[in-house]
């Protein structure tokens, strides 16, 4: 029979933080929160930097060209977070490059092929690890 | 005590944001991880079902799962940390995926093996 829980927020009973959800196997558990995305954004560096879509993403600055940073709402734990990025390859631009990595906030520029800044006309980038 | 709730749908308590169990099922990132390229061992500064990492050599990594993939065909996407427009490092990409492990290599913007400071990984797909 088909079910619905109504419910603002999930808690674990062992752990507060700590939840688990039955795999694909019907055996193999995988943990919840460790397995959300903590940011998302899609934004562009070209004209006026603006977040098209995002979540846990307070704002963006615009450091120059090709290159900005993004600063994150609900911080995280430590700097050791995993980030994933990259944008719509265009002709110029090759490649998106993340670094100063902070709890609150990082870094994300964009290259050409020449290996110069370069403002990418869209951007992606993903993040997981610990919040605070 | 633990317990196990089944359930096919959440939803907030004012009845929005209604979420089936199979997208935040299927949503959720099996592994994930940063780690440190130039260092001997390709050392993991965090993870999630990362058992261990090894390097095999100048751009050369590998994670390997804990709780191991149902197949090798999952989604691994990747972040090069080294993020100055001088350090020559360009990206990272699939070296070879199996149900245990993720190769990784890493390229500057010769396309010749560089270490990576600051890698990242995240991985969607079907747990065994």
């Amino acid at each position: 029979m088909a079910s619905q829980l109504k419910v603002d927020t999930l808690t674990g009973v062992t752990t507060a933080g700590s939840i688990d959800v039955t795999g694909e196997g019907n055996s193999t558990t995988t943990n919840l929160q460790q397995g959300l995305a903590k940011t998302w954004i899609r934004f562009n560096q070209t004209g006026t930097p603006a977040i098209a879509g995002s979540f846990n993403i307070a704002s963006i600055v615009d450091g120059g060209t090709g290159d900005t940073t993004l600063t994150i709402t609900n911080d995280y734990a430590n700097v050791n977070y995993s980030i994933s990025a990259s944008n719509d390859d265009t002709a110029v631009t090759n490649q998106v490059v993340a670094g100063d990595v902070a709890v609150g906030s990082y870094r994300q520029r964009s290259l050409n092929g020449s290996n110069a800044l370069v403002d990418a006309p869209i951007c992606y980038t993903s993040t997981f690890g610990d919040l605070a | 005590m633990a317990s196990i709730l089944r359930v096919n749908t959440l939803t907030d308590a004012s009845s929005n944001n209604s979420t089936a169990m199979s997208i935040i099922h299927g949503g959720i990132t099996r592994t994930w991880a940063s780690f440190d390229g130039t260092a001997s061992g390709a050392t993991i500064g965090d993870s999630f079902n990362v058992s261990s990492s090894d390097d095999d050599g100048t751009g050369d990594y590998g994670i390997n799962f804990s709780s191991n993939f149902n197949n090798a065909t999952y989604c691994s996407t990747f972040g090069d940390g080294e993020g100055n427009a001088t350090s020559g490092m360009r990206f990272l990409m699939d070296a070879g995926s199996t149900t245990s492990s993720q190769e990784i290599y890493g390229r500057n913007v010769s396309n010749s093996a560089a270490d990576c400071g600051a890698a990242s990984i995240s991985i969607h797909g079907d747990l065994a």
